[in-house]
């Protein structure tokens, strides 16, 4: 089909109008028009859809005839813009245009009554309806009438389907665009409200601001400016306090009440009036002259005044009070401040005047008030002064008349002062020199209460204690006397109060720290002026020293009295006349109690009393020490007679007489043994301690021979030698030299106090002899006694053992005892050997390092059988600090099998046996003991005891077995060691033995 | 020294007197030595005074109308134009004395009358008192204060409100316990046993606009600076009055930006007084509501909704903070607020009432809308102003 070519253009035309919403109804229109024209429709009307395409709205109409706005107005409304809403068959998805073609019976797009409205006024035979669709989006439709029957149909969807549904869709978009903008518009609009709202609410937050701020700065500038003026005030107020205080009269006051005032105040004039009597006042104080003419009458106003109140007026002639004066005072002084001024003595008031009507305020009452309250107070106090002058003025004539009266008592408390004066001197003086008295006295001074309170001690009291003064003071004195003296002490203190004179007693204190020392209290009671006892003084002296000397002195009167009295010699004392004075106390002699006083020729043989007078006259005449030899009545005796000199002559003598006899007859010995050194037919010699002869008996020929040695030659070095120990100094010493088949034992007896050795020798040769036969002897015996032992000892122990066959306990009990025997017998061979070799002096100690305990521990297992049978019990106590010493560990055990065995043989049954050792702790031998509670050893056999064969009695008498060697044989075991053994014993209760051994201890 | 307060809504004037009077003397306990009363001009006067005096009889009365109603710590209290308030002291211990004088043309001497009455009545004769209460009638506040000033000086301070109506139609009225008058200066000279305080604050900060006053006769103001004064005022304040230079009330639209003159200044901070335009005269010049002279310099003052809000509260609490006192030192106060900018922020008013309660510390106090304001100045000096908020606090016993 062929378009039409410029109908197109023109509809082209028309859509390139669509620039924007200003164009689109003319562009709608326009194209309306223009597809209508070209498809031979009358009427065309454009609908098109909005929101969200429920409704539609006439957008343009098209109609040839110009009869639209007649129908309008038929129909009441303009078609242009009549929304309508959409039928739900209306919108349906259907190709872009779909045509219908409806004769008068169109019924959908729009209402029915247009449409028939339509159809009859424009005479429509032909309905046709083109609906818009872009997609899936209904745009509008379009309804084309006509008149005529066979429209353009063709023509019509073409312009409709690719002009008509693009322009609408173009308007649409540029629609959608500009509600866009409008709503973007809105947006933005409503923006720039909300931040000019804003802006105005802050701007009138601001302008309110400022008004607070500047209402604010006029409320502190006003504030600051009170202050100011508050501070000014009170800087006038305290001038004028200042003003007033330094005012003493009353005058003065008012005056300075005034000025002050008027600084405050500001008036022009100020007055005070005065209430001199009930309602009526006077001037007092004015600053105007004009004002003392005035009379002042109390009415209202006045009475409110003094009730109080401050009270301003703005026109005085309006007050009563003022009323009454001067009309030119109430000219001048038109306002008018009046202030109370009442105290308990007065009542006045202050006015303050001004030419100003109403020049006083509030204010100026307010400052009133407050400096009202200061010139009242000052005013009180010149009151109060000038009070206190009238009574000073009445005092002072009093006190004339009565002056003449004190000159009098004045002039006898004068002299009364001055003999106080002098007494208080004298007692401070007293109490300064009894002060230094208590000070400087070496005793110590203590006053103390009467319930024994010390109330003062001085310095020396409080050192003798370890105290201070202060510690001294408040104690009580039973706290420092030792309790064993607190008896004596209260005694002594109760006789004070008793009125007894002072006593002296001694007493024992403690010192601080406890230790006791003794004192002697020298106490006395101090009464007070009535004659009361006020309390105790003490001066107590440190005795110690004293105490000391004095035991020395008994302790040495007792050590000399008894040297005088253990003296065997007589000691007297005589006077010049011959009597007893002292004498000292000898066996048999009489007493001292009785022989002194006596004369001394009482006591002595007649023949001595001459002796005695002479050589006494000559002891006290020439002063000096008499030594006589005597005899009296067959006894020899030594005399000294010994002056004693006191200051200038001799006052006593003392005669010490010596029982010679002795001696005497020692000496005749000694004379007649003098002479047997020569006749002695052993050697002997004496030589000096550096081995020269001095002398040499006839006897000592032969030793000489041999020594080629004569009386003022050396002896031979290796025989002086011998002598010497160690320190090369001469020593006790037996030795024995051999000469030409002679032997001599040789003692050595350094003589140290006369510096020589005596030697005695003596010819041995006969003795070596015997003890050799003798040795041999016994080692024969011993020999031929121990040859049978072996199998005596051997077969019974044997058969004992039932290595043959079995015994019976018959048969036991014999071989037990020939065992038992045989070694019995074999411990006899072994001693007798033993003190044979021991004799001999050819006993040697094997000596080596062992340990106690183990040597102990035999020891006591040796004898613990015997010990059973007794049931006697063995205690072992060997002290571990015992180290392994240097011994001859059987030696040893012999001696401890000994001792025990001793102890079991003499202890009853349950009896107690101990064996203990240890360490001697001051020089570090081993001390050992065997103790036993057995019989005991009679006193007399102690001595003997270890002596060779001995037995005690009682032993023999208890038929107790021994050989008597047991001791012996140990006593030289451990003399060998070097050691000591020695018994204590008790009868009935049992015996010690004690051992002592030198041990060394090994290097570790 | 007691003090509580009243009020209602009721229509009823009779019964709205009732109401608020019992409640009154219950919360004092005892009969008032005075009652302040305000009123809107809806409670005809004579009722008012009848009624009050016959529930107080021996209480002194001093009252006057005020714009809408009046408020107190519990609120704005006005319903349709109709509201009062009473405020009533109980003080046996200070005096107070009321006068009432007919100003007639001649405020000055209605103030010197009435305050000799008052003082005379107060019993303190030659005593200035502590305190000048002062309600008026609109016109001659400033001779009326200087008269008060020719009796008493200078020094005592003066508070107050020019009496109200709703319209600005001459409807208010002024009356005390033996009078009634529409042209009448009422004053209470008060010596009250307790300390009082006083603030007088407007609230508008100036402008950088200024002029000259070159032609002014009492409250009109011809010309500025030679120029037609509405015509200046409407180019100062960008077209507030434009639709009114040919003449007309401007009201309520010049509440905001009222004309002020700088009166003192506190260390740098200058105060100024205020001067509301209320019309254009057919001349072009400007009826204020406050006296004018040529030469003062003037100053296009600007204020908000915002501070006429909350000034109220500053005020108050401006009068407690020179002396120092708190708001628990305090038994009540008596609040002038103007008519004009209560009808600014009528619908804020109840935040205005709160604004002062809460800087009172809800003590008692009433408030009233007036026609022009007096109070005493930061240095002491007596004034009276436009747009202002005066604020007379009674310290506690």
């Amino acid at each position: 089909m062929q378009f039409p070519l410029e109908v197109i253009a023109k509809i082209n035309e028309i859509i390139s109008d669509i620039v924007d919403e200003d164009a689109h109804s003319v562009v709608r229109q326009r194209l309306l028009e223009t597809i209508a024209q070209a498809v031979g429709f009358e009427f065309a009307m454009l609908s098109e859809t909005f929101r969200d395409g429920n409704q539609m709205k006439v957008t343009a109409i098209y109609e040839e005839t110009k009869l639209m706005p007649a129908v309008e107005k038929i129909l009441g409304f303009p078609l242009i813009g009549y929304h309508f809403e959409i039928d739900a068959d209306y919108r349906f998805s259907a190709p872009p245009a779909e045509v219908f073609t409806h004769i008068s019976d169109y019924h959908t797009q729009i209402p029915k009554r247009i449409g028939s409205s339509i159809g009859k006024i424009l005479n429509i035979k032909r309905i046709v309806l083109v609906r818009q669709y872009t997609g899936d989006q209904y745009l509008g439709a379009v309804t084309f009438a006509t008149k005529e029957t066979d429209p353009k149909i063709d023509l019509l969807t073409y312009l409709c389907n690719n002009h008509l549904v693009y322009a609408l869709r173009l308007i649409r978009e540029q629609a959608k665009q500009a509600r866009q903008r409008e709503n973007h518009t809105r947006e933005l609009e409503k923006r720039i409200n909300e931040r000019t709202d804003a802006l105005k609410t802050a701007h009138q937050q601001v302008v309110v601001s400022q008004e607070i701020l500047s209402e604010s700065y006029i409320d502190l500038e006003q504030t600051r400016q009170v202050a100011e003026a508050r501070l000014q005030e009170t800087e006038m107020l305290l001038n004028g306090l200042k003003e007033l205080t330094d005012s003493s009269d009353i005058d003065g006051v008012f005056t300075s009440m005034l000025y002050a005032l008027q600084a405050i105040l500001g008036y022009e004039d100020a007055f005070i009036l005065n209430e001199k009597s009930t309602d009526i006042f006077e001037l007092i104080s004015t600053t105007s002259s004009k004002f003392e003419r005035g009379k002042w009458y109390a009415n209202q106003f006045f009475k409110r005044i003094l009730s109080g109140k401050i009270l301003a007026a703005f026109n005085t002639m309006q007050i009563s009070e003022w009323q009454e004066q001067d009309s030119d005072i109430c000219a001048q002084a038109v306002s008018a401040l009046h202030i109370p001024l009442v105290t308990q003595n007065s009542k006045a008031i202050l006015i303050c005047t001004h030419s100003v009507k109403g020049f006083f305020t509030r204010k100026h009452i307010e400052l009133a008030e407050r400096f009202s309250i200061l010139a009242i107070q000052a005013l009180s106090k010149s009151e109060l002064y000038i009070a206190l002058e009238h009574e000073r003025d009445q005092l002072e004539s009093t006190v004339g008349s009565r002056t003449a009266e004190l000159v009098e008592v004045n002039q006898t408390l004068e002299e009364e002062n001055a003999e106080r004066r002098l007494a208080e001197e004298t007692a401070l003086e007293s109490e300064k020199r009894y002060r230094s008295l208590f000070e400087r006295t070496h005793d110590a001074v203590f006053f103390l209460s009467l319930d024994d309170i010390c109330l003062e001690a001085n310095q020396q009291a409080a050192d003798m204690l370890d105290y201070k003064i202060k510690e001294v003071i408040g104690k009580n004195i039973y706290d420092i006397v030792a309790s064993h003296y607190h008896e004596t002490t209260r005694k002594n203190f109760k006789s004070l109060l008793s009125g007894d004179i002072s006593p002296i007693f001694p007493c024992v204190f403690y010192k601080k720290d406890g230790t006791e020392f003794p004192v002697e209290i020298n106490a006395a009671m101090v009464y007070d002026s009535e004659g009361q006892p006020i309390h105790i003084q003490s001066v107590v002296r440190d005795i110690t020293e004293r105490t000391k000397a004095k035991d020395a002195l008994q302790e040495a009167e007792q050590k000399l009295r008894s040297l005088f009295d253990n003296s065997p010699d007589f000691i007297l004392l005589l006077d010049q006349a011959g009597n007893i004075q002292f004498v000292n106390h000898v066996e048999e002699s009489p007493s001292p109690e009785e022989v002194i006083g006596a004369h001394v020729y009482n006591f002595i043989p007649a023949e001595q009393h001459d002796l005695y007078r002479e050589n006494l006259e000559k002891t006290f005449l020439n002063n000096e020490v008499i030594t006589i030899e005597h005899q009296a009545l067959e006894r020899w005796y030594i005399s000294r007679f010994v002056p004693i000199a006191g200051d200038e002559a001799v006052t006593s003598v003392m005669v010490i007489a010596s029982d010679i006899t002795e001696r005497k007859q020692t000496e005749e010995e000694i004379a007649i043994l003098a002479k047997f050194p020569a006749e002695n037919p052993n050697p002997i010699l004496r030589v000096t301690h550096t081995g020269e002869i001095i002398y040499a008996n006839p006897s000592s020929a032969p030793l000489l021979s041999v020594w080629n040695s004569n009386p003022g030659q050396k002896l031979p070095d290796y025989v002086f030698e011998r002598c010497l120990d160690d320190s090369k100094q001469p020593k006790i010493i037996l030795t024995e030299f051999e000469v030409e088949n002679q032997i001599f034992a040789l003692s050595f007896v350094p003589i140290k106090e006369m510096g020589y050795i005596n030697i005695y020798g003596r010819n041995i040769t006969a003795e070596k002899e015997s003890d050799r036969i003798k040795a041999d002897f016994v080692a024969s015996v011993s020999h031929e006694l121990r040859t049978p032992l072996a199998p005596i000892l051997g077969w019974s122990e044997i058969l004992l053992d039932e290595a043959p066959g079995e015994i019976n306990e018959e048969q036991r009990e014999f071989l037990q005892a020939i065992y038992d025997g045989g070694i019995h017998l074999q411990q006899i061979v072994y001693d007798l050997l033993d003190a044979t070799s021991m004799e001999a002096g050819s006993f040697r100690l094997e000596m080596e390092e062992f340990g106690f305990q183990d040597v102990a521990q035999k020891s006591v297992k040796f004898v613990l059988s015997e010990a059973d049978k007794k049931q006697i019990s063995l205690k072992l106590a060997i002290s571990p600090k015992i180290p392994k010493i240097q011994a001859d560990p059987k030696r040893i055990e012999q001696v401890f099998v000994n001792l025990l065995s001793n102890a079991v043989k003499f202890t009853s049954e349950n009896g107690e046996i101990s064996l203990r050792a240890d360490i001697c702790q001051e020089d570090g031998w081993v001390e050992i003991s065997v103790q036993d509670s057995g019989m005991g050893i009679p006193e007399d056999a102690l001595s003997k005891i270890f002596d060779r064969f001995y037995r005690s009695e009682d032993a023999v008498s208890a038929n107790i077995q021994g050989t008597g060697l047991g001791l012996y044989i140990s006593k030289k075991i451990i003399k060998g060691h070097g050691g000591t053994i020695d018994v204590r014993s008790t009868i009935g209760k049992g015996s010690v033995f004690e051992i002592r051994l030198p041990v060394e201890k090994l290097e570790a | 020294m007691k003090i509580k307060t009243a009020w209602s809504i009721n229509k009823n004037t009779n019964k709205a007197i009732d109401q608020a009077y019992q409640q009154l003397e219950n919360e004092l306990g005892a009969q008032p030595s005075l009652i302040i009363a305000y009123t809107s001009v809806i409670h005809e006067s004579n009722l008012v005074l009848e009624s009050l005096k016959k529930n107080a009889p021996h209480s002194l009365l001093h009252g006057g109308t005020s714009c809408q109603g009046a408020m107190t710590e519990e609120g704005f209290h006005s319903k349709d134009g109709i509201g009062l308030g009473l405020l009533g002291i109980h003080d046996p211990e200070g005096s107070y004395g009321i006068g009432l004088s007919n100003i007639e043309g001649d405020g000055r001497a209605a103030g010197a009358r009435a305050i000799q009455e008052a003082i005379q009545n107060a019993g303190r004769a030659g005593e200035p008192p502590d305190l000048v209460w002062l309600n008026s009638a609109p016109g001659l506040e400033e001779d009326i204060l200087l008269g008060i000033q020719d009796i008493i000086g200078e020094n005592v301070p003066v508070a107050g409100g020019s009496t109200a109506d709703n319209t600005v139609s001459g409807e208010w009225y002024q009356f005390t316990h033996q009078d009634i008058s529409q042209d009448a200066v009422v004053v209470s000279a008060m010596y009250p046993s307790v300390k009082t305080h006083l603030a007088f604050h407007s609230g508008y900060s100036p402008t950088q606009h200024r002029g000259e006053v070159t032609k002014a006769e009492h409250r009109t103001l011809y010309e500025i600076d030679g120029r037609p004064a509405a015509q200046v005022y409407n180019e100062w304040t960008e077209g507030v009055v434009q639709d009114a230079l040919e003449g007309g009330n401007v009201l309520l639209s010049t509440t905001l930006t009222p004309l002020g003159r700088m009166v003192g200044a506190v260390g740098e901070m200058p105060y100024y007084q205020l001067s509301h335009p209320e019309s254009v005269t057919p001349e072009g010049g400007l009826s204020l509501f406050s006296e004018i002279e040529v030469g003062q310099e003037i100053f296009l003052m600007k204020g908000t909704q915002e501070s006429l809000v909350s000034r109220a509260g500053r005020t108050a609490r401006s009068a407690l903070r020179t002396e120092r006192i708190s708001s628990r030192q305090i038994s009540g106060a008596l609040v002038v607020y103007c008519a004009g900018c209560m009808l600014t922020v009528q619908e804020q008013m109840p935040e205005v009432a709160e604004e002062i309660r809460t800087a009172l510390g809800g003590n008692p106090f009433l408030g009233i809308f007036t026609f022009g304001e007096q109070g005493c100045f930061i240095r002491g000096e007596n004034r009276h102003g436009n747009l202002m908020i005066s604020v007379v606090v009674f310290e506690s016993s």
